[in-house]
């Protein structure tokens, strides 16, 4: 057990120093910084078929990524600068459609099928619960499976 | 001599033909029972494979021979490329992935016939994965076939989509994608069959247990290997980017999975008998939906074959393939009925349940904002995207979730466990999983994320180990072994545990990969001239030169950086970008330099001309994300560990048995 | 009651899956017509160089708010554009019909530094109405563009009428125009 909190302590240690790097070490030569393709990320490539103007190398997109290092030169926010591009190109340049009208839907549908699906588990287990109260007869199906486990099992 | 086209063209006719042979004698057969019509049906399975592997030897003959009177070849194929280019073309296009995609099938289903056990179930699988096979078949033949002849054979062709050719990996990550679907054809197979034969109970699924596992794994493997080839072949560093023809492959992955944990209960139990013939409809389903939705061109993706015949032929099989088999259920719903009950809300049954919920709803998720356009388009008119921040938004807090659940399920006994024993081993790892964060967050990482990524990673660390101690201490106590020779012995002797373990292992490190190449890249744009240097992240990038490489196939053109770190050369990349001959697309490639903590990504970007005096380049820090592709190769040798028979095993447990089996009627 | 709930569940979202899936079969792949925002609004106002052959005429740059009080017909266009060449001469035709009711402007884009080529283009088909270079394609991101040729009908007043995504016809100019001028 030591040996393995040990192994585990170093791995873990390993890791930590991994994550932890120097941030945003910038120079005279750095065009572009890590928050304009945080940005561009959320942004579709309009002239691609299906990308991120962060990961395009579509003309539009190196002008694009330019332009929202521009705006963030301006003191314009991550919120503006989305906006900045959703007035010229549209609700469809966002990667993430905006909360609001029918886009809602794919927002809400999937933690609304979530919460569904947690008050039937609940249903169901408890259905299944009270089941077991009330009849506590062994099937031979039952038998079999207790000595097939106690084979099998440690 | 006939050309090839002609003789590719009737091995197709004659692999349908068989393939119909098949089904009939097959299901006359099965009805009647008449063995001998059963053998016939089992042979031309075997048939159907020949014909099959014909027309695909055929294609491979006419790519290798660069013979341009086939018409696909002379679309997609190019003199001046390599070999290996040249013999992967098969699956670089709609009509041979398709033809590929059928041949794999009939692998299948001839292993299938030959091998089965028999028994009741055999004729009705092979009937089955006759059916889906006669499908795949017939769309080569009608809609997409790959040998029709052109009458004036052009002298050379454009060659494969140019991102495809640049990298191998792009010849294996197909391949294993249809391993991993045709995988799950075969259990779906043997559901039906459980369902036309009136024998719903586990017989169907531990027969079909192997190939659902292997599919599983192969199926792991593609997706991986598709994020691979993204990683090292695409100019942003990522390897996923939620585009419709990945979430496509996911969708069916992540409802396999719900299935083989699921069945697990069926199999203890017996219970949800229903509930996993859903699954693996489903799954099954998901995989052809996924590739209708992508082949059809309905949806834009970067990697969609556009559209054509293929789309509508699909979606009818997607549609007659959902109707049958429910239909088929409902008619079998008495005897889908089980007694299920459960004695505690805290078991391991109860646990698979929660997980069948979230992974569920994560498919739920993937196929609503894959489709959204779609919807959104037909009731409003208007045109919307749904892309990586939607998907990431929803869909890591039900992975947390997921691992939550997957740190306590397995330490959870059956039908009821000890509320004390839950109590503690919970402390334990909870305990574990608190230090971790707080370690870490002393050690500089503040974003939320990470943190509750490395806590649960701890949480669900402290789990495999209590299941470990759990397991080896008290026998090692008993038989005053030492503990690592009971450790060896338990990891030997229950393979299947012990693999499940090696999975979920390997799925902790992949969650810390890509928590911490995801939430701590650096990510930086940075123009060096030729001659100087600059310094990202502790390296310093010295841009030597331009340089160009030219080969038959395609020419490359890039700048010669130097990796110091220290005031030590540590490496040379090549970022470059790749025109292919005969395509004017210019294929920006970058060059990794890989280490344990982090891997450093340059790529070339913007106008690269030759003469330029400075290079513009995207270098980005990914920490750790080696850990993903390391944990991802633990899933798939876990898989394997826990499918791999072992003749001593089995000889080691034969005794064992005879000693166990006087102790348990003692009890 | 179950059997029924669970199965209409099912063919629920089969029968779900299928409507949207036939809705797409019957679209088609998506196209990139897309509603502009300024649509009835006062368009980006933007200054551009102008190609050489047309200075005398223009001036050495263009700015749009300079020619308010009659419609502008703003083609977007580049030399990699198959449509835009097989537009080419239908513009130049409509432009010589229209000369008088409306000002057409095309405006090279998303193709940094083909000035050379551009130019081969203007020549190959004679193009009469200017041309303009949006070198670092700022007007292509203000005006929205997602593919090539886009067509945006101006008024009078500077507001956006009309926003045509692919290739145009005689006939589309002649209706707005129309349209417009009323």
């Amino acid at each position: 057990m030591r040996k393995i909190l040990f192994v585990l302590t170093v791995i873990f240690s390993m890791l930590i120093i991994s994550f932890a790097q120097e941030q945003n070490s910038q120079n005279s030569q750095t065009e572009l910084d890590s928050e304009v393709f945080e940005i561009s990320k959320e942004l579709r490539c309009p002239v691609c078929v299906s990308e991120s103007v962060a990961d395009s190398a579509a003309e539009v997109s190196v002008n694009m990524r330019n332009k929202t290092k521009e705006l963030l030169e301006d003191g314009k926010s991550k919120k503006e600068v989305l906006a900045y591009f959703q007035e010229r190109y549209g609700d469809w340049i966002l990667l993430a459609p905006p909360k609001q009208g029918v886009y809602l839907l794919v927002w809400l549908l999937p933690i609304l099928a979530a919460i569904i699906g947690v008050l039937i588990l609940g249903f169901v287990i408890k259905n299944w619960l009270q089941k077991t109260n009330q009849e506590v007869v062994l099937s031979q199906d039952d038998i079999d499976i207790v000595q097939k486990a106690l084979k099998e099992e440690n | 001599m006939i050309a090839l086209g002609q003789l590719g063209s009737a091995a197709l006719y004659l692999a349908a033909a068989l393939a119909v042979y098949s089904i009939i004698v097959g299901t006359i057969g099965a009805i009647s029972r008449d063995a001998k019509l059963l053998t016939s049906a089992r042979y031309s399975s075997v048939a159907v494979f020949l014909a099959m592997t014909t027309a695909i030897v055929t294609m491979e003959v006419a790519l290798l021979t660069s013979d341009f009177s086939v018409k696909y070849v002379a679309a997609h194929s190019r003199l001046a490329n390599p070999t290996w280019v040249k013999f992967v073309t098969l699956w670089a296009a709609l009509e041979g992935s398709v033809l590929l995609w059928g041949w794999i099938l009939t692998i299948y289903t001839a292993i299938l016939a030959l091998t089965a056990k028999n028994n009741i179930l055999r004729p009705w699988v092979l009937v089955v994965m006759q059916a889906v096979q006669l499908f795949f078949i017939s769309m080569t033949v009608i809609a997409a076939n790959p040998f029709i002849t052109l009458l004036k054979a052009p002298l050379d062709g454009p060659g494969p989509n140019p991102l495809l050719q640049n990298h191998w990996m792009m010849a294996v990550h197909p391949v294993l994608l249809y391993l991993g679907y045709v995988g799950l054809t075969v259990p779906f197979a043997f559901a039906m069959a459980a369902l036309i034969t009136k024998q719903p109970g586990t017989e169907w699924m531990t027969q079909s247990r192997r190939w659902t596992m292997t599919g599983w794994a192969f199926l792991t493997a593609g997706i991986v290997a598709g994020g691979w080839w993204s990683y090292v072949v695409l100019g942003w560093g990522g390897y996923w980017a939620w585009d419709p023809v990945e979430n496509v492959s996911f969708m069916p992955w992540l409802a396999a999975t719900a299935f083989i944990h699921s069945i697990q209960v069926q199999e203890r139990r017996r219970m949800l008998k229903g509930w996993n013939l859903a699954l693996i409809i489903m799954a099954f389903s998901l995989s052809i939906l996924g590739t209708f939705l992508v082949r059809s061109g309905i949806i834009s993706s970067v990697h969609a074959f556009g559209d054509g015949p293929v789309g509508p032929y699909l979606l009818v099989f997607f549609l007659v393939l959902t109707i049958t088999s429910v239909s088929l259920a409902i008619l079998r719903w008495d005897q889908l009925k089980d007694n299920a009950s459960l004695d505690s809300a805290l078991s391991r049954e109860s646990s698979y349940l929660a997980l069948n919920v979230l992974l569920l709803a994560m498919v739920f998720t993937v196929l609503l904002g894959t489709t959204f356009p779609l919807i959104v388009e037909a009731i409003t008119n208007n045109k919307v995207t749904v892309g990586a921040p939607f998907f990431n938004a929803i869909s890591i807090p039900i992975w947390l979730l997921i691992f939550l659940i997957m740190g306590i399920g397995p330490l959870l006994p059956w039908r009821k466990a000890k509320e004390q024993t839950v109590i503690k081993n919970l402390g334990f790892m909870l305990v574990g999983g608190f230090v971790a964060t707080i370690i870490a967050y002393f050690m500089g990482i503040k974003k939320v994320y990470p943190l509750l990524t490395i806590a649960i990673a701890a949480y669900n660390v402290v789990s495999l180990v209590l299941l470990i101690v759990g397991a080896v201490r008290p026998r090692a106590l008993a038989t005053g072994k030492s503990t690592g020779s009971v450790f060896k012995q338990y990891a030997f002797e229950n393979k299947r545990r012990f693999g499940s373990m090696i999975v979920h292992l390997g799925v902790i490190i992949m969650a810390l990969g890509i928590a911490g190449s995801s939430a701590y890249r650096v990510d930086q744009q940075i123009r060096i001239n030729y001659g100087e240097s600059a310094i990202f992240q502790g390296y310093e990038l010295k841009a030597k030169e331009q340089f160009m490489e030219r080969s038959a196939s395609k020419i490359s053109a890039g700048s010669i950086i130097e990796i110091w770190k220290n005031g030590k050369q540590v490496s040379t990349l090549k970022p470059r970008i790749n025109t292919f001959g005969g395509n004017p697309q210019t294929i920006p490639t970058p060059d990794i330099y890989y280490t344990f903590k982090h891997d450093l990504f340059l790529s070339v970007v913007g106008e690269f001309k030759v003469g330029q005096s400075y290079t513009a380049i995207r270098a980005v820090i990914s920490p750790i994300i080696a850990w993903l592709w390391f944990g991802s190769i633990l899933m798939i040798l876990g898989t394997i560990y826990a499918l791999s028979p072992n003749k001593k095993q089995i000889k080691v447990k034969a005794v064992q048995n005879t000693t166990e089996n006087k102790k348990g009627d003692e009890v | 009651m179950k059997k029924l709930l669970a199965f209409a569940i099912a063919f629920a979202a089969i029968a779900g899956i299928a409507a949207i899936s036939f809705f797409g079969l019957d679209r088609g792949s998506p196209n990139r017509d897309i509603k502009s925002n300024m649509l009835g609004k006062t368009v980006f106002d933007f200054e551009l160089p102008v190609y050489e052959r047309y200075q005398n005429e223009y001036g050495p740059s263009f700015k749009l708010s300079d020619y308010r009080g009659k419609p502008v017909i703003l083609n977007f266009w580049a030399t990699w554009c198959i449509s835009c060449l097989q537009e080419a001469p239908m513009l130049e035709s409509a432009w010589q019909h229209y000369k008088d009711k409306a000002l057409f402007v095309g405006v090279q884009t998303l193709e940094k530094g083909k000035d050379a080529a551009g130019n081969d283009f203007l020549s190959r088909f004679s193009l009469s109405f200017p041309s303009l270079k949006d070198l670092d394609n700022n007007v292509s991101i203000d005006y929205g563009i997602f593919g090539l040729p886009e067509t945006f009908f101006i008024d009078t007043e500077g507001k956006l009428f009309y926003k045509h995504a692919g290739p145009l016809t005689e006939a589309i100019i002649a209706a707005k125009l129309d349209e417009m001028l009323q």
